[in-house]
């Protein structure tokens, strides 16, 4: 019974250790990594992690655009997927704008 | 997120209502078929709807928290309402005294049930564009 059991132990060491790459470096790396203690630095990092993000949810709408000519997807799928694309980029946009804008103000302070 | 869930919830109503409108579309098409799969002519058939069952973990939090997960065909079921006869003994389905057993589908009801399916969608597309709106509001309060 022991005898059976110590190679499934063995396996499953080896499972873990084939399981260990992987895991992805994943996108909360970049600015995690890249703390610098300067906000804005952090700030656009963080917005640029964003975008990345943003751009897979368009790869994702831009898939259900082909699946649709296709015919292997429903308008509807089309319309959420895009919908949701459209405002994960205003967002985005919003977001490094208004830091740009604060950043900017900050610059054009009188001293 | 909230305006997230909304948005799917009127999602899954899209999606309710286009499956709805298929068999509103297939009974319509079907009006004259006295000869389906199992011999019999067609049966009207009928969507049923009801609240949309998710993974485990969408309807824990859905029993938490009080909420819905929208709505989903769960079944298509078949009209068993008797088959309307009509005698007509040049006709290849006739019984032995000359009647044809018609399909249960009934023009005026599929007409309804046309123009109601398809207010409904309208509906869950207004919601939908509404929710969007509002995210729209969100991002330009920044």
């Amino acid at each position: 019974m022991v005898e059976a059991i110590n190679p499934l132990n063995n396996n499953a060491a080896k499972i873990s250790e084939l399981a260990q790459p992987a895991s992805l470096p994943n996108a909360g790396s970049v600015s995690s990594s890249s703390f610098s203690g300067n906000v804005f630095d952090d700030v656009l990092n963080k917005a640029i992690t964003a975008l990345n993000n943003v751009s897979q949810s368009e790869t994702y709408a831009n898939e259900q655009i082909q699946k649709y000519v296709k015919g292997e997807a429903e308008l509807e799928d089309v319309l959420l997927a895009q919908s949701k694309a459209s405002i994960m980029v205003q967002l985005a946009v919003t977001t490094v704008n208004s830091a740009v804008t604060s950043f900017k103000e900050l610059t054009q302070m009188q001293i | 997120m909230g305006l997230d869930r909304a948005m799917n919830i009127s999602f899954s109503g899209v999606q309710a209502e286009r499956i709805a409108m298929e068999l509103i579309a297939s009974n319509l098409a079907n009006i004259n078929t006295t000869r389906s799969l199992y011999g019999d002519p067609y049966r009207r058939k009928i969507a049923v709807l009801g609240e949309r069952t998710l993974n485990f973990a969408d309807e824990l939090s859905r029993a938490q928290s009080k909420l819905s997960n929208g709505v989903e065909v769960i079944d298509v079921v078949e009209d068993m309402s008797p088959f309307p006869k009509v005698y007509n003994p040049g006709h290849p389905d006739a019984d032995s005294q000359g009647f044809v057993r018609l399909p249960n589908v009934e023009e005026s009801t599929e007409m309804v049930d046309q123009i109601y399916t398809s207010r409904m969608y309208e509906a869950n597309i207004t919601v939908f564009n509404t929710i969007k709106k509002m995210k729209q509001d969100t991002i330009s309060a920044f």
